[in-house]
């Protein structure tokens, strides 16, 4: 398939290897990854992007508060200058939000539109 | 990774071996167990395999499966067989983990309802990727890097030990980002036995035998759980 110049090759198999991995010893993670993966609970991984003007940009992690807002930060996928991107696990207090960052988290659905709303 | 029993895989068609592949990863010992009616090709397993007919009660029983400790995987390539082997194993082994592969949601229903403890749809986890990678590319490189790749970064479960260093505190006053720790979710035993998200909406107080499901750098999470068993005024 990846000679046939498709990017993404999906094996159904694949994935469930993978998931099944992480299940041993290790139950209330797997439980957690399957809500999260197949989206079946109100609890959702989203994705927001910085829009040049959103009210994240130039702000820090810490002056977003995101505990407040109710969303747990994953990471942010920051693009590197040779076009790749870069994901950036659980960043700093510290940390500027660029335009083009991608915010990473985990919410309710709620919380999520409600976050979505206050950074546009 | 901690490791506790033994692993029992049925079937080595096209699910079992892509199973095997990733749990040869862990430390636990592995067993392929074959059904005799099932020309599954094993001549590449590097793990023991066993061929039993898995219609036979006593054939089971052979395979000395501790069900406080074991997990059994049912990953034969027949969801026929699959139920069958999950309600046998229900009746023969009340309390044991079993997950059981589905190709569909209607047969992840029907294994959930014959006593699977988790089931692994195929074909959900594919299609939500497929619809992920078109529709949230971050989120999809978020998950790979940390549930699919093999990197440091991983999703793990913790339960606090007795005298933990954060013993008797509530959420909201440690903090785990110091710490290189994400914290996803908890199940405080003092409100049961539900796996609650941490959204900020409702603050847990921290005991021994909660578990925290955290996603953390391997690294950072050896040093955390280091630091649980810290004695908490020491």
């Amino acid at each position: 398939m990846y000679f046939a110049k498709v990017d993404q090759v999906v094996m159904p198999e694949e994935i469930a290897g993978m998931m099944a991995s992480v299940y041993v010893g290790e139950p209330v993670a797997f439980e957690v990854l399957l809500s999260i993966i197949e989206q079946k609970e109100k609890i959702q991984i989203e994705e927001f992007e910085v829009l040049p003007g959103s009210s994240a940009e130039g702000k820090s992690i810490s002056e977003i508060g995101f505990e407040d807002l109710r969303i747990i930060l994953l990471g942010v996928l920051r693009s590197k200058e040779d076009g790749d991107a870069e994901f950036i696990f659980n960043p700093d207090d510290d940390f500027i939000l660029q335009s083009g960052d991608n915010l990473v988290f985990i919410g309710y659905t709620t919380a999520i539109s409600n976050f979505k709303r206050t950074m546009q | 990774m901690k490791v506790k029993g033994n692993i029992f895989i049925f079937g080595y068609g096209s699910f079992g071996k892509h199973l095997y592949k990733h749990l040869s990863k862990l430390e636990n010992k592995i067993k392929i167990v074959v059904d005799t009616q099932m020309d599954d090709d094993t001549s590449s397993c590097k793990a023991e395999v066993v061929r039993i007919n898995i219609k036979q009660n006593e054939d089971i029983l052979s395979l000395g499966i501790d069900p406080k400790k074991d997990i059994i995987y049912c990953a034969m390539n027949k969801t026929a067989n699959n139920l069958f082997l999950v309600l046998t194993l229900k009746t023969l082994y009340h309390d044991i983990n079993i997950i059981a592969i589905s190709n569909s949601y209607e047969n992840a229903r029907k294994l959930k309802y014959a006593g699977a403890t988790n089931v692994i749809d195929l074909y959900e986890a594919t299609s939500r990727r497929f619809v992920n990678i078109l529709t949230k590319p971050a989120v999809t490189k978020a998950v790979d890097e940390i549930i699919y790749k093999e990197n440091d970064l991983k999703m793990a479960e913790i339960v606090l030990p007795k005298d933990s260093s954060v013993d008797q505190k509530l959420l909201s006053e440690f903090d785990f980002k110091s710490h290189g720790i994400v914290l996803i979710a908890i199940i405080d035993k003092e409100q049961g036995d539900e796996l609650r998200f941490v959204d900020n909406r409702v603050d847990h107080k921290l005991d021994a035998g909660d578990t925290l499901v955290v996603v953390a750098k391997e690294d950072d999470f050896e040093k955390f759980v280091k630091y649980l068993k810290g004695q908490k005024n020491g």
